[in-house]
């Protein structure tokens, strides 16, 4: 009878106070075990199973390949989700300390260690110290290789590529961007690489038109000239088209288009840009720049990108 | 998509609430249905007749006449169990039958009552159902309390299935104000309470409800159920048709999305929204809802997501015995997700309908290029179907809106491949435009081609009259006019009646004035003009037979001609041509004075004519020899228009017409006035050419006077940092030690040094940068003679100096050992030249350096474009057939060359020192080959050559002679 009211208050659905635990499941299992993860080897794990019989708990240390696990889903300390919730560049050494301890579990699906070596890589990046963003570059790296999680991959890879132009390296960028392009479908990366694209594609244009700046009346480079205007002019729409609810990089794109419209001393369309800008994106902070493109016909509006 | 679509998929994905609610409430009833199983046991110990009973898996339940209360109890609960509701139904309906009189079953009915409610539901039986639910409710002091729970609940859905609104909303309001209700349970009637709004269509009172609870709900825990209120309040505003709110509701959620369950929803209204305001025209609101939408693959990849998530969640969940509650809201979710997941696979347009939105919207704005932009991108990952075969023909009309040929070229062959087999209605179209993108390319060859193509494959179409007349406008442009003659009566034949007609008629006419066949054009236009009397060409074909009678010199006619044209059609954009022309003809007929009156009608509207007309006044004073009326005609126009850039041309012609009336002082005074005031100007060049006049005002012994003023000017214009002006004294300082003969080319060359260090080829003549850059390469100093030549090409590439730049470019680099850049640029010399002696020395001094790097091929092939050249003169042909010859022989085939040599001797003798090289060439390649006696006799031809004697080949074969005669002794080589 005791057991049965048992069951009817497990029925009920009233939660029995319990241990911390992973939760393990099996490819070819329908049910998942409870385990605590003590270990990982190249293509093990070592756990200790929970095994419940007769109303008792006991556990039993077992090895399982990695390849018969579909997931694990890791119990999450409390001090670790608070670290996570908002790290503070004070607590960096700490964030370190438990990425060192969890970057082993990256390929394991369901484990968080992308998310804490992400957020490793985005404190030491934002310090803008060249020694710690060549590490946030290799922990981007590490994470866009490893982790388990397509969006964190894709977190990762722009985060490369931002660490990539902040050391001062763009050639690697661009072709690190062109790499990408390729099989991003994240939107963010795909805008990074594409702005990244774009800017090389504005540099060879200036560099174009400082060589050829009556280009418009020469008829041995106009065609060329006017080939990779169109392109750089394009590839600056891109985010705009394509992600235009990332306004930050819409924006930007959007008022660098504008800019290459100028060199071209093509006003109007520049001035297109500018109204599509202000338009779409008030609160931007490239409105202020568009604004005084508009409102000054005759003097240049062009400004830092 | 289409609206109706959009609404039906709303109400499916509202509707799998419900399915989630009766899978969630079954799973509830298992633990009810084991306090039933204790009712049986009561039954039994009762005593009832329990007769067995066969059971279905599925379907009615096989029950026997005889089977006791607790066996009907039973097998309804298990049949309920194994969720057979019709059997369940059918048992318990069959106790209340036949025991439903027995006070003990009427009290386990009670208990039964609410289960056979709940079979109803899951039945889809809800108006049914209702009549058991309140009869159920109706004793809810004998039921557990969970069970009311549950039937308050269901008794409002049942009430919004059967309509009854506002009795749905009392239930649904009743059941959320009681707190001990289960949270999520509650959160679940908040919703649907604001879904009977909906569903009575009062929208902005549904919208005013979620918007007013939204604000009471807390982010994380409540997140699924805002998600959920965000998509509901989406459809409601904009069923409301406040669209505006709408947006910025769904602004407001994006950044949020992750909240939303069903997100595929909340994108589709985001569509639906877009198309709203595209048809409203309002193009930035379309465009800042649709870019608020994912492609489909990312939506569909997203809640597959999701779903795995929330499974995986949910096995934890369960495994660490979470509680019920939380367990079944994440299978509500599953639930959910998974079923919208199945109805958006359905839709397989998505992104085709939201990009062709898209490009809407941007061309509703005339961003054609962001259009294009967008319907490139579309069709490069869609599948064929007819949005994209629309969108294909669209993107094409962006390319040749923006100009873009290459690309509308590029999209129309990609229409081509895609669509082109099928043969549809749009493909004379883009076959058409495909041929005037090449058209507007100037790629004329192929543009003929892409027309006769359309014209073959749609002989039918009304296109080909068009492509006709633009073959003819092509073959024109080309510079064939008899093809384009050709192809305009070809119109006329084949389209006798067409509009095109009247057009192709007129470009015969002209068409042959291009070919210089005047007579032919007038005879021509007169037929147009009698055919065409009240045509659009009737002033222009008029102006045009005026025009062929003056470039044939019938200057009596061009007279009538133009003036019959200018009183006849005095708003045509040729008048001032016209009396331009008619002033040319006056004066060719000797009446100055009537030209002089046509020139000076000429109107400033046209700025060119009007300026060419007041130099024409002033060459017509000049030649009459009117000095003053010519000085005060220009000193009108120097007033007049002092912004002009040809002002300094009309001072030089005020100072020519002194020094014509001998009053050289004034010449002299009003060129210094001149040099001073316009000279640091580097805008007007013509201040060069008085630079080059003053020799003139300085004959003789003057000439020390004009070397003193231009010192005495230059040393002010150092102190007064006049840059260009001191520039251009030390150029033309260069090109009057020039003048004078190579005994004072030291003095040019260093006047010319100085320039160049002044100089900004920015801003500076072309003809200065060439002229100093040539003295810079000329003085060993080929980096700034480079920079010099680089910055005349950038800033000047139409100058005809141009060719001087890329001349002198190859030399520099053939200097540094650059061969391949000296062969580019001696390539691009001889493209661009228009002067035979830079195209010659462009075109040898490549042909040398290809042999010289063992390109024999190269260099003859180079040497045959110079010799077929018409532009190129005898000399520089001798040259060519010097190098040739050369060339051959590098590349081993002397006997070859011997016959070029021989050429020059024979075909350009008046070139003496060439002469007298080839004759000594092909002396020398005859003993190369053994052919000694040969080589004897041309020797001995050259030598006895009088006119050759002065040259050091004449010299040279003696030694020759001696040997080959037998005279002499090997060792007497020939000196080159």
């Amino acid at each position: 009878m005791r057991r049965r009211m048992v069951a009817i208050l497990l029925l009920l659905g009233l939660a029995l106070p319990g241990v911390a635990f992973d939760v393990l499941k099996l490819v070819d299992d329908e049910v998942p075990l409870k385990v605590r993860v003590d270990g990982l080897g190249d293509t093990f794990i070592v756990a200790r199973v929970a095994i419940e019989s007769d109303g008792k708990t006991r556990t039993e240390q077992r090895t399982i390949q990695l390849a018969d696990i579909e997931f694990i889903d890791f119990e999450i300390p409390e001090a670790e989700a608070s670290l996570l919730a908002a790290p503070v560049p004070g607590k960096l050494e700490q964030l370190r300390d438990l990425w060192e301890a969890k970057s082993k579990w990256l390929g394991v699906r369901r484990s968080n260690s992308g998310t804490v070596g992400l957020e490793v890589a985005e404190v030491l990046l934002r310090s803008g110290e060249a020694a710690k963003v060549d590490v946030a570059l290799a922990t981007f790296a590490a994470i866009e290789r490893g982790d388990w999680d397509t969006s964190r991959q894709a977190r990762a890879q722009q985060g490369k590529l931002r660490c990539l132009l902040a050391l001062g390296r763009p050639e690697e960028a661009l072709e690190e961007a062109k790499r990408v392009a390729e099989t991003a479908e994240d939107p963010g990366i795909l805008v990074e690489t594409r702005l990244v694209m774009a800017q090389a594609a504005r540099d060879r244009f200036e560099a174009m038109l400082e060589e050829n700046p009556k280009w418009r009346e020469d008829d041995e480079v106009r065609e060329q000239v006017t080939a990779e205007y169109h392109d750089t002019v394009d590839q600056f729409l891109y985010p705009c088209l394509f992600h235009g609810s990332l306004e930050e990089p819409a924006a930007r794109g959007l008022w660098n288009a504008a800019e290459v419209y100028l060199l071209a001393d093509d006003r109007e369309a520049a001035q297109n840009c500018a109204s599509d800008l202000l338009k779409l994106y008030p609160d931007s902070e490239f409105a202020g720049k568009a604004k005084a493109l508009l409102s000054a016909p005759t003097a240049e509006g062009a400004g830092g990108h | 998509m289409s609206t109706d679509q959009l609404q039906i998929k709303l109400c499916e994905f509202a509707n799998s609430l419900f399915g989630s609610e009766v899978e969630g409430w079954i799973f509830r009833c298992q633990r009810y249905r084991s306090i039933l199983r204790a009712v049986f046991c009561l039954l039994a110990v009762v005593g009832c007749v329990i007769d067995s009973a066969a059971q279905d898996e599925g379907g009615t339940v096989s029950v026997e006449a005889t089977l006791t209360a607790s066996e009907l109890l039973q097998a309804g609960s298990e049949a309920f169990d194994r969720q057979n509701f019709a059997g369940a139904e059918q048992a318990w309906q069959q106790l209340e039958t036949d025991f439903g009189e027995s006070e003990e079953v009427k009290a386990e009915l009670l208990w039964v009552r609410p289960l056979l409610a709940i079979a109803k539901v899951a039945k889809g039986e809800f108006v049914e159902a209702l009549g058991l639910i309140e009869a159920s409710l109706a004793l809810a002091a004998t039921i557990p309390n969970e069970i009311v729970e549950q039937l308050r609940f269901w008794h409002g859905v049942c009430l919004l299935k059967a309509e009854r609104f506002v009795d749905a909303q009392h239930a649904f309001g009743g059941f959320y104000a009681d707190e001990s209700h289960d949270y999520e349970r509650r959160m679940e009637a908040m919703i649907l309470f604001g879904m009977a709004y909906i569903m009575q269509g009062e929208f902005s009172e549904a919208n005013a409800f979620f918007a007013d609870r939204v604000t009471k709900l807390k982010p994380g825990k409540d997140s699924e159920t805002r998600g959920r209120i965000a998509v509901l309040q989406l459809h409601a505003l904009m069923q409301a048709g406040a669209h505006d709110a709408a947006l910025v509701h769904l602004k407001d959620w994006y950044p949020k999305m992750s909240e939303i369950t069903q997100l595929a929803a909340f994108q589709s209204l985001a569509l639906q929204l877009g198309a709203h305001f595209l048809d409203a025209q309002a193009y930035y609101k379309s465009i800042e809802a649709l870019q608020r939408i994912w492609p489909r693959e990312r939506l569909l990849k997203h809640q597959r997501g999701r779903l795995l998530d929330l499974e995986a969640r949910h096995t934890g969940m369960k495994l660490r015995k979470a509680s019920q509650d939380s367990v079944y809201k994440i299978e509500g979710m599953i639930t959910r997700v998974r079923r919208e997941i199945e109805n958006f696979e359905e839709i397989s347009n998505f992104d085709s309908a939201l990009r062709l939105r898209l490009a809407m919207a941007y061309q509703g704005l005339e961003r054609f290029r962001e259009a294009g932009l967008v319907l490139e991108d579309m069709l490069g990952r869609m599948a064929d179907d007819p949005i994209v075969e629309q969108a294909s023909v669209r993107l094409v009309q962006n390319w040749m809106q923006v100009q873009r040929w290459d690309k509308a070229v590029e999209a129309a062959d990609g229409y081509v491949s895609r669509f082109g087999p099928e043969g549809t209605e749009n493909l004379p179209t883009v076959l058409f435009l495909r041929a005037d993108a090449l058209k507007s390319a100037a790629k004329y060859e192929q543009a003929i081609g892409a027309f006769a193509a359309l014209i073959e494959q749609f002989p039918k179409s009304d296109m080909v009259p068009k492509c006709r007349f633009m073959t003819g406008v092509c073959w024109l442009n080309a510079g064939d006019h008899l093809k384009a003659v050709a192809a305009f009566k070809e119109v006329q034949k084949q389209h006798p009646k067409h509009a095109l007609c009247e057009d192709a008629d007129y470009w015969t006419g002209m068409a042959w004035s291009f070919e210089q066949e005047h007579q032919r054009c007038r005879d021509h236009l007169k037929n147009h003009l009698r055919r065409y009397a009240k045509g659009r060409y009737r002033g222009d074909a008029e102006f045009r037979r005026a025009f062929c009678l003056f470039a044939m010199g019938a200057y009596p006619g061009a007279v009538e001609g133009m003036r019959k044209f200018a009183v006849d059609h005095p708003e045509s954009g040729y008048v001032d041509e016209s009396r331009l022309l008619l002033g040319d003809a006056l004066g060719a007929v000797g009446e100055i004075d009537a030209a002089i009156a046509a020139y000076r009608s000429v109107t400033v509207q046209s700025p060119r004519y009007y300026e060419d007309g007041q130099f024409k006044i002033g060459k017509a004073l000049r030649l009459t020899s009117h000095h003053a009326r010519l000085r005060k005609h220009f000193g009108d126009f120097i007033a007049q228009h002092p912004s002009s850039p040809r002002i300094v041309e009309a001072v030089y012609w005020i100072g020519w017409s002194h020094m014509a009336e001998e009053d050289v002082e004034e010449a002299r005074r009003i060129y210094w006035e001149t040099i001073d005031k316009h000279g640091d100007d580097p805008a007007i060049v013509a201040v060069e050419d008085i630079l080059l006049a003053l020799p003139k005002l300085y004959p003789g012994d003057a000439r020390r006077e004009l070397g003193d003023a231009l010192r005495n000017l230059s040393g002010e214009a150092q102190n007064a940092k006049r840059t260009t002006l001191l520039a251009r004294i030390a150029w033309a300082e260069g090109q009057f030690a020039q003048a004078r003969g190579s005994e004072v080319s030291q003095m040019a060359e260093s006047a010319l040094l100085r320039a160049a260090r002044l100089l900004d080829p920015k801003v500076h003549s072309a003809r200065m940068l060439a002229d100093c850059a040539d003295a810079r390469f000329r003085a060993g100093q080929l980096q700034l003679a480079a920079d010099l030549y680089s910055g005349l090409r950038r800033w000047n590439p139409r100058a005809v100096e141009k060719e001087r730049a890329y001349l002198g470019l190859g030399r520099i680099a053939q200097a540094q050992e650059d061969s391949a850049a000296a062969l580019e640029w001696f390539g691009r010399a001889a493209k661009v030249a228009v002067s035979r002696d830079t195209i010659a020395e462009a075109l040898l001094a490549k042909a040398e350096l290809e042999v010289s790097l063992g390109k024999h091929a190269d260099a003859r092939s180079t040497l045959d474009g110079l010799l077929g050249s018409q532009y190129v003169d005898g000399r520089s042909k001798a040259q060519g057939l010097l190098a040739y010859g050369r060339a051959l022989e590098a590349g081993g085939d002397r006997l070859k060359a011997t016959a070029y040599y021989q050429r020059v001797y024979v075909a350009y003798g008046k070139h003496l020192d060439l002469v007298a090289r080839a004759y000594l060439a092909r002396g020398r390649a005859l003993e190369a080959l053994s052919e000694k006696e040969k080589a004897l006799e041309v020797y001995q031809e050259l030598a006895a050559r009088a006119d050759l004697e002065a040259f050091d080949a004449s010299r040279d074969v003696l030694g020759r002679i001696k040997v080959l005669s037998g005279q002499g002794s090997e060792g007497t080589e020939v000196v080159q």
